[in-house]
């Protein structure tokens, strides 16, 4: 063949392989992250994977125990307990996977915050306060009670004004060092921040045990541990801005399995 | 009526056991373990120490294993020994304090022979 | 005159206390270096002269049995809050050949004894597992004493990403 002829088909094959290739990263970039979604349990060491798979060793399990006590304990002014509205723990499955969700007047609620009403109206008892051990007990106790579903948070006119102001807080530059939260937990996965690999930043596992504090600690606290370590101020337990961030979270870790109450550093 | 909230301790073992067979016990109790060492952020003030301070185990009333330990152990302490099978009976396990608050815990182990009955601790003649 | 006497005996008393006080407050006394947090100045250092001690008075003179005892620890561990650990003497547990004494011990810790446990001859396996803490990365040394006089010792360094100790 002569050389003009080489060239025009040496020509084709490169523009079709530039082609392919520009339209598979395309195709790749847009759906990789709903598909690449990984729990932060594959982000710890052999050893902590064996304490959270043992109901045994799991140190969890000490408040899902009490929380099944405070269940069902009446309470002395009403002689009202959980269990003679709501009936058995067992039953409460698929619960927890709706909040944070919308009152009657339009505030976003947590789990936590349910509890409290639910006491101070339905059972004229006293509520109990935030990151308590009776609290984060019954907390614990629905969160189990739907281990295993996947998360599926559904965003309509309702709470689309916080979802945006959680996805807004999220993109958000805050502290000393002007860090946001999806440049560590989207794009840096998986590198060292010191000596501890940085994780997707999901919170299938939450109430959860971590091991820092020996203890059972809520979503609020340990985005405010994590604002503390960016050096910015955190807001307060039970705010508007933190009620919004867990929905943008829930809503981002849509498909991961509740594995609550899960060990984690 | 007020439910005094204890504090949460835990057994688990086979509970039908052959003569002769090796027994793993396993135990997990609810403590803070304050170590004594830890400091308060803002004043200063030392976090006074907790701790257990000895697990005892029994078998029929007989002691069977111990352990002492000290501020290097974590919170919510995990315990595993083992233990051989001969007469059915009780394995108590008792966790003592630095108040000197003790707890305990108890379960019935049986234990079978090669014909399928049940051995049993008291022997007597008809 | 007068005045020179006053003046010149008020800087030999503002001297004397200034002496004083650089002695006894600096030199990394904790109480009065203000510009220091709480959490670095009252660290607690471990101290190597006080394990050193510890492991002669357990193991004095005797001669060391090789292959008595075996640890498992992992290698490396995210938190120093939580180490699991699990220990086995192979030994027969009949008659004089079962542990009289199991000393656990981890070199770098403020208080480096974490356990003693005491087996009698009603234990088929002589193996324990349980959950340890410690400060950084160091040694975690374990020692038995049976009881016809033999001593085995182990020696196993782990890696800790957090240590505890706050």
């Amino acid at each position: 063949m002569k050389f003009y002829q080489l060239n025009t088909i040496y020509n084709t094959n490169l523009l079709n392989f530039f082609f392919v290739c520009i339209t598979s990263l395309i195709f790749l970039k847009k759906y990789s992250l709903a598909e690449d979604l990984i729990s932060g349990y594959h982000f710890s060491e052999p050893s902590t994977q064996k304490i959270q798979d043992d109901d045994f060793l799991n140190p969890g399990f000490i408040w899902v125990e009490n929380g099944e006590l405070l269940w069902n304990k009446k309470e002395q002014s009403s002689q009202l307990s959980c269990k003679s509205c709501h009936g058995a723990a067992s039953e409460m499955k698929g619960v927890a996977l709706k909040y944070p969700k919308i009152t009657k007047k339009g505030d976003l609620i947590n789990l936590e915050q349910q509890i409290n009403i639910c006491r101070n109206e339905n059972m004229s008892a006293e509520t109990y306060e935030p990151e308590s051990k009776n609290l984060l007990a019954l907390s614990v106790l629905l969160y189990y009670q739907s281990r295993g579903l996947k998360q599926d948070i559904k965003i309509n006119e309702k709470n689309k004004e916080y979802f945006n102001l959680g996805k807004k807080l999220y993109f958000k530059k805050i502290g000393q060092m002007g860090l946001s939260c999806n440049q560590c937990h989207d794009d840096r996965v998986g590198q060292n921040l010191r000596a501890e690999k940085v994780s997707q930043g999901h919170i299938n596992g939450f109430p959860s045990y971590l091991l820092r504090w020996s203890k059972i600690a809520s979503v609020h606290k340990r985005i405010q541990f994590c604002n503390e370590q960016a050096r910015a101020i955190p807001f307060k337990i039970f705010s508007k801005e933190y009620n919004a961030l867990q929905l943008y979270m829930t809503w981002r870790g849509r498909g991961l399995k509740i594995e609550t109450p899960a060990v984690r550093k | 009526m007020f439910l005094k909230m204890e504090k949460l301790r835990r057994l688990k073992y086979k509970k039908i056991v052959k003569v002769g067979e090796n027994v793993k016990i396993k135990t997990l109790a609810e403590h803070e373990m304050e170590t004594g060492v830890r400091r308060d952020n803002i004043t200063g003030v030392i976090y006074p120490r907790l701790i257990i301070q000895s697990v005892i185990a029994k078998y029929n009333g007989k002691i069977v294993f111990k352990a002492n330990w000290f501020s290097g152990v974590s919170a919510n302490p995990y315990l595993a020994f083992y233990i051989t099978a001969k007469e059915s009976g009780l394995i108590e396990i008792e966790w003592k304090d630095d108040h000197a608050t003790t707890s305990y815990k108890r379960g019935y182990l049986k234990v079978i022979n090669e014909k399928g009955n049940e051995v049993l601790p008291v022997k007597y003649d008809l | 005159m007068e005045k020179l006497k006053r003046n010149t005996l008020k800087k030999l008393l503002v001297l004397l206390v200034s002496s004083i006080a650089k002695v006894s407050y600096s030199n990394g006394n904790p109480y009065r270096d203000r510009f220091q947090s709480y959490r670095q100045t009252f660290r607690i250092e471990p101290n190597p002269i006080e394990t050193e001690r510890i492991i002669n008075n357990i193991i004095g003179e005797k001669k060391i049995t090789k292959n008595l005892v075996d640890l498992q620890v992992p290698d490396t561990v995210e938190d120093g809050n939580v180490v699991p650990l699990t220990f086995k003497i192979n030994c027969s547990m009949k008659k004089d050949d079962y542990p009289k004494k199991v000393h656990v011990l981890a070199l770098e810790n403020p208080f480096p004894e974490v356990a003693i446990y005491e087996f009698f001859p009603e234990n088929g396996n002589a193996e324990v597992s349980f959950r340890c803490r410690m400060r950084t990365s160091s040694f975690i040394m374990v020692i038995a004493e049976m009881n016809d006089g033999r001593i085995g010792r182990e020696k196993k360094y782990v890696d800790v990403m957090l240590g505890a100790c706050s």
